[in-house]
C-alpha cells in the first residue's frame, strides 16, 4: 500500500551511502510486505451501520444547530428593526407638537433670546480666539492700530494655527 | 480510495461539504477499511478501533469542510492521527485503568498461548508491534495506510524528512527480525 508516485531510492541515496541506501530499502519494503500479508482485522458489517447511522444523526443535529442559529440571527436583526422603528415612532409622537413644521415657523424672539453658553472649555477657548481676531480685523479695517501694522496673511496664519490648535486639542 | 478514481473522490468530497448523507455513506465504505486498520495496528484493539473510526467520522461531518484541495489521503489519516493522539492523550489521563486493561490483556493472551490457540487467535504483528516504540509504530502505520509519501508525512508530523526515514527504517527492519525470529520460534 505504500505511495507509488515516491522514487524510495532515489530518496535513500540523500541520506545514506550507495550500499547502506540499498540496504535500507530493501528493510523499508519487505518490512511493509510484512504488514501487507498480516492483514488487520476489518470493521464488520454492523460496525458499519453504525458508523453510518452516527454520521446521519450527526448531519442532522448539524442541520438543526444551523437552522436554529439561522431563525436566532434573523429574529434578533427583525426585533432589532422593530425596536429602532419604535423609537422612532415614539421619539415622533413626542415631539410632534413641539416641533415646528418649518424654519420659518420658529418665533424670531426664540433664536435671537437664545443663549447658546458653551460647555465645552475648548470651545470657549475657539470662541475668544476668533473673537480677538475678529476684533483685530475690525482695528485693522478702521486705522485704529497705530504703528503695529497686522498683515491680512498674518491674520490668516494666526487663524490656521488657531483652528490646528483646536483640533489637536 | 481503493477503487475509485479522482473525479468520483472528488464528487464525493463535494457532496459531504453539502452535507449529503449518500456522499457520506460511499467515504465510510472506501475508507473504512484502512482507517480502521491504522486504528486496530495502533491500539491493538477492536473496540477502541471501532471507536474511534466512529469518532473520526462523526467529526468529519465539520472538518470535511475545512479540507481545500490536495491530498485528500493524507488529510484524512492526519486527521486520523489527531483523533489518535487525542485519545492516547485521554488514556494517559487515567494511568491506572490503562494498567489494569494491559495486565487484563495480558492475562488473556497468556490463556490462549496456554490453549495452544496462539497461531490463529493472537495477532502476531500486532504483538511484535509492541515491541516498536509507539511514534514509529505510527509513523509505519500512517505510511502503509495512508499511502502518505515519506515527504508528505514530514510534513504532516510537522518532522525533517530524513527523521522520518531514519525512524521507518530502523521501526521496519525491526519489525522484520521480531517476525522472523517469533516464526523460528
Amino acid at each position: 500500500m505504500n505511495n507509488k508516485d515516491e522514487n524510495l531510492k532515489e530518496l535513500l541515496n540523500k541520506f545514506y551511502a550507495e550500499a547502506e541506501a540499498a540496504k535500507a530499502e530493501e528493510d523499508i519494503l519487505r518490512g511493509e510486505q510484512i504488514i501487507a500479508d498480516n492483514p488487520a482485522p476489518r470493521p464488520d458489517a454492523q460496525q458499519m451501520r453504525f458508523v453510518k447511522l452516527q454520521v446521519n444523526a450527526e448531519l442532522k443535529r448539524t442541520a438543526k444547530t444551523e437552522k436554529l442559529s439561522r431563525w436566532r440571527w434573523a429574529l434578533t436583526a427583525a426585533a432589532g428593526i422593530v425596536i429602532a422603528a419604535g423609537l422612532v415612532f415614539v421619539h415622533n409622537y413626542q415631539f410632534r407638537d413641539e416641533r415646528p413644521a418649518s424654519i420659518a415657523e420658529i418665533p424670531k424672539a426664540n433664536v435671537e433670546d437664545s443663549d447658546f453658553s458653551f460647555d465645552d472649555t475648548e470651545l470657549e477657548l475657539l470662541a475668544a480666539d476668533i473673537e480677538a481676531v475678529e476684533d483685530e480685523i475690525l482695528a485693522l479695517q478702521l486705522g485704529e492700530n497705530g504703528t503695529e501694522w497686522i498683515s491680512a496673511d498674518d491674520i490668516e496664519i494666526e487663524l490656521l494655527e488657531i483652528n490646528e490648535d483646536f483640533w489637536k486639542g | 480510495m481503493e477503487k475509485t478514481d479522482s473525479k468520483d473522490l472528488e464528487a464525493v468530497i463535494a457532496g459531504c461539504k453539502r452535507r449529503d448523507s449518500e456522499s457520506f455513506s460511499k467515504l465510510v465504505d472506501a475508507y473504512s477499511r484502512r482507517l480502521y486498520g491504522f486504528f486496530y495496528r495502533l491500539s491493538g484493539d477492536k473496540t477502541t478501533s471501532d471507536d474511534l473510526l466512529s469518532e473520526l467520522f462523526v467529526k468529519l461531518v465539520e472538518k470535511i469542510r475545512h479540507f481545500h484541495g490536495g491530498n485528500f489521503n493524507g488529510w484524512l489519516f492526519t486527521v486520523a492521527s489527531n483523533i489518535w493522539h487525542d485519545r492516547l492523550r485521554a488514556k494517559q489521563r487515567d494511568d491506572k485503568a490503562m494498567e489494569s486493561r494491559k495486565s487484563q490483556l495480558e492475562l488473556e493472551a497468556q490463556q490462549k498461548r496456554l490453549s495452544g490457540q496462539e497461531t490463529e487467535m493472537i495477532d502476531r504483528l500486532g504483538r511484535e508491534l509492541e515491541n516498536i516504540d509507539e511514534e514509529s509504530r505510527e509513523l509505519i502505520m500512517l505510511r502503509y495506510y495512508s499511502q502518505m509519501g515519506f515527504k508528505e508525512i514530514a510534513q504532516s508530523r510537522g518532522m525533517p524528512i530524513g527523521t522520518v526515514l531514519s525512524k521507518v527504517h530502523r521501526a521496519l527492519a525491526r519489525l522484520r527480525q521480531l517476525m522472523e525470529q517469533s516464526s523460528d520460534e
